[in-house]
């Protein structure tokens, strides 16, 4: 299909505009602490739905937004689905892998990038893991998974429109079945995402003896005029937090860093419309670009001989900067804020543990065809059903993974 | 209380990590370029070379990278460089009231 830019911006600006969203993606996940991981560690571990609510509102939000834009007519639809990929025993066996060896490494393929930012050794050693999981998966796995997909077995064999929601639900791509389906997606998300945070913050709430649970900022209604000295007091508050959180004093709070997060997705989404047909955010990728980049000066070319190297990943493409400015704007958000560090763990087992962890995030992450940026997050924006499937492998990897540490 | 002030700031001398950080971020910013500039684009003729045009990016596409990573080389080299300064003024200043 011919490139139909929507905006007609040069590459350079292309190229510049998805590395400023890498910048703020970094900034906001170092800033947030936001892990994928994390969030869904804590459901078996502490037995908290906070932040994995938080990851489902972060879904939401980004499938209205890319949604609604696509309904309206700013974006046409084929941009949406044009990228979605195939669907089959791959995503949920990949993404199984991928959040195993995440939650054993420490970290998903944000939290990666931005830990390994802000000092973290351990996540060195794991993105250079996952480098080497890249190229144990493109010799071993890719030619037996390329067939399998080709001949249909256990896969789809189309991708793009036919596993787009609109047209699975409706036979449609027209603006209505995209903006019904929208609805359909994202709310169900939100209102999920919302009732998680409740229920959890509810709990800690009764079992802290705290009078008033619920979300805060969210108030009854009612007695408008003169604030109360409670109002003055949360105003005067709220008013220090931001200030805090300017001066980079204090991390983002997991809602406010949903909704940047949200917001940069859909810029990127309207960023690159028609360029790059919304192949939005890819981290994943760039772990085995990058290994193939350090081979480069050695004059060892693995795009010339190296199946998967040669067939999907081009020489470079905007999401290459995007992954190198995440770092960037992860670096500057700890540095500034006083966080940088090198940190070594002093039990080394955890380095040899987050190297495995790292290759097996890299083989889950290219079975998968993506990550749980690239493919899960990417995928709910795209209006796709992968993401659901790479939900579910994900949170069944991490469930393992959390029943081996403990008996580790 | 002067003494106290003062085994207080010795002990709080400025970082050197913190000196040091945005240099190699300059550097980094100022090697990715010039292995951009050398290896992509040798790559690129490669792929090119053999008719690979599946990893093959066209010349307007590339040259769009190449312009973008010069201006955020710049930007990163610069803000890199104040806080650099910064960190070694502050660095020096905190060596000296040690003294």
């Amino acid at each position: 299909m011919i490139l139909q830019p929507v905006f007609s911006e040069t590459w350079a600006v292309i190229f510049g505009l998805f590395g400023l969203s890498g910048f703020i993606l970094g900034w906001v996940a170092q800033r947030g602490n936001y892990c994928f991981i994390n969030a869904m560690t804590s459901i078996f571990t502490t037995k908290s739905l906070e932040r994995f609510g938080a990851l489902l509102l972060l879904f939401g939000l980004t499938a209205l937004g890319t949604g609604i834009l696509t309904a309206f007519g700013v974006i046409p639809a084929v941009d949406q689905y044009f990228y979605n990929y195939f669907a089959g025993w791959y995503i949920l066996v990949g993404s199984f892998i991928f959040g195993f060896g995440a939650a054993m490494a420490g970290g998903c393929n944000l939290s990666m990038l931005y830990r390994a930012s802000s000092g973290y050794v351990q996540n060195w050693i794991e993105l250079f893991g996952m480098m080497i999981g890249t190229y144990v998966f493109a010799v071993a796995i890719w030619p037996f998974q390329s067939y399998t997909m080709q001949a249909g077995i256990l896969s789809t064999t189309s991708g793009g429109y036919v596993e787009y929601l609109p047209y699975l639900l409706f036979h449609s791509t027209s603006s209505l079945a995209v903006y019904v389906t929208t609805f359909i997606v994202a709310l169900p998300l939100i209102l999920l995402g919302v009732y998680f945070q409740w229920r959890t913050r509810n709990r800690w709430g009764k079992s802290l003896g705290g009078s008033t649970p619920g979300l805060p900022g969210i108030r009854a209604l009612g007695s408008p005029g003169i604030p109360t000295p409670a109002e003055t007091s949360s105003g005067l508050r709220l008013k220090q937090d931001v200030k805090d959180m300017l001066l980079l004093r204090k991390p983002y709070g997991t809602n406010l860093s949903t909704v940047i997060l949200a917001l940069d997705m859909i810029f990127v989404f309207l960023v690159g419309a028609g360029y790059t047909f919304n192949y939005l955010v890819i981290t994943s990728s760039d772990g085995g670009r990058f290994f193939e980049y350090i081979l480069m000066p050695l004059g060892i070319n693995l795009f010339t001989n190296t199946p998967w190297f040669n067939d999907s990943l081009p020489i470079v493409d905007p999401s290459t900067l995007m992954v190198v400015m995440l770092c960037v704007g992860a670096f500057s958000a700890s540095y500034l804020s006083g966080d940088f560090k090198i940190r070594i763990p002093k039990d080394k087992k955890r380095l040899v543990i987050g190297f495995l962890g790292g290759m097996l995030v890299g083989i889950g992450v290219r079975v998968a065809l993506g990550c749980n940026v690239g493919l899960m997050w990417t995928n709910f924006g795209q209006l796709g059903y992968d993401g659901y499937i790479f939900l579910l492998g994900m949170l069944g990897g991490v469930y393992l993974a959390v029943k081996v540490q403990e008996r580790l | 209380m002067e003494e106290m002030e003062k085994a207080k700031t010795k002990a709080k001398s400025y970082p050197v990590r913190k000196v040091i950080a945005p240099l190699i971020l300059s550097l980094f910013a100022i090697v990715w370029f010039q292995f951009s500039k050398v290896y992509l684009t040798g790559a690129d003729n490669i792929a090119l070379r053999e008719a690979n045009f599946a990893i093959y990016v066209t010349p307007e596409q590339l040259q769009g990278y190449l312009e973008a990573t010069a201006w955020t080389c710049y930007i990163v080299v610069y803000v890199g460089l104040i806080f650099f300064w910064y960190g070694l003024v502050r660095y020096v200043e905190s060596k000296e009231v040690s003294k």
